[in-house]
């Protein structure tokens, strides 16, 4: 059979190259999610372990976490958070572990402050 | 965000230090006290017995009188002078720290570095008796709220190539306290304050 013009040939050309940059743009905006997705969790578990440290009680740093993280993360969930605090000697140590799932991807950060970190020069940065 | 985090942590982490030296000083201040009070004490004796010795007339009695009174008074300002001395250096370690942190973070395009003291000595120790030559150096009874030292300043959030957002305003104000705990003259560290105070809710 001959087809009598390219009309349909020119639709089903530019439904693929919109479908693949569709999925490229989808691609992208997914990766920069993440990467601001983890930035947010870093920042916020920071904020947290500062919480801790200035002796307020865990439930409230703990809140307060979930509540930053919910309010900045549009997409996903909240899995597994955990705040502790510990006194190893004179020196105290605080603990944040977080997960945040986006389906079956899960995104984790785990940060540790202490006063003998703090006075070692081995602040928190990341 | 990565700027203020640093700030916030550089902060943290010169407050924490400072306090950390001012303790040293503060140990070595008061383990001078046992030794003050025993030369108020001899001082006292060194003072009735002089007095006797007047009263009584006797010049051998003067003489030696006056001899022990000396000793015990060049003593005392020996110890007043390490006592001023330490005092003198505390001062200089806060200066010290506050000059540090400004220069830690003038780094991160952080501006108003400002600190705060809540008493006029680095140490938040007062003199008892004030009056003598060699008093026993007390902390104060709220000891921890006095010897805290806040550091506070503005860090712009706006990335470095963010040029759009030149007109915006994002500067956020942050602040750090650290102070010494302790029972038992066992000092610690105590962060009175790390997290930023937010203009911003969300933040």
């Amino acid at each position: 059979m001959i087809l009598k013009n390219d009309a349909g040939s020119a639709i089903v050309e530019s439904l693929a190259a919109i479908t693949a940059l569709l999925v490229f743009i989808v691609g992208i905006w997914i990766g920069v999610y993440l990467i601001f997705a983890r930035a947010w969790m870093q920042y916020q578990s920071e904020q947290a372990l500062y919480c801790l440290s200035e002796s307020k009680p865990a439930l409230i740093c703990r809140r307060a976490l979930q509540k930053k993280l919910v309010t900045g993360l549009p997409f996903g969930r909240l899995g597994r958070m955990r705040l502790s605090s510990a006194a190893k000697g004179k020196h105290q140590n605080w603990n944040v572990e977080v997960e945040w799932k986006i389906r079956t991807f899960t995104l984790s950060v785990r940060k540790e402050l202490g006063t003998r970190r703090l006075l070692q020069s081995r602040a928190l940065h990341w | 965000m990565k700027r203020k985090s640093l700030a916030q942590a550089h902060c943290v982490q010169q407050a924490s230090v400072l306090q950390m030296e001012l303790k040293d000083t503060l140990d070595k201040l008061l383990r001078l006290n046992p030794k003050s009070k025993s030369l108020r004490a001899q001082r006292d004796m060194a003072d009735k017995a002089l007095q006797r010795a007047v009263a009584s007339a006797n010049p051998y009695a003067m003489a030696a009188a006056k001899a022990y009174w000396m000793a015990v008074v060049v003593q005392q300002l020996a110890l007043r002078s390490k006592q001023q001395a330490l005092l003198a250096r505390a001062d200089q370690q806060r200066h010290y720290g506050h000059r540090q942190l400004r220069d830690r973070l003038r780094s991160l395009g952080v501006s108003k570095v400002a600190s705060r003291k809540y008493y006029w000595r680095a140490l938040a120790v007062e003199a008892s008796p004030p009056a003598s030559l060699t008093p026993n150096y007390e902390p104060l009874p709220v000891f921890s709220y006095m010897q805290q030292h806040r550091f506070r300043f503005e860090v712009d959030l706006r990335p470095k190539f963010a040029s759009v957002l030149r007109g915006m305003d994002l500067r956020q104000t942050t602040e750090c306290s650290v102070s010494l705990k302790g029972e038992h003259r066992k000092w610690e560290l105590q962060i009175v304050a790390a997290n930023a105070p937010s203009k911003r809710s969300w933040f």
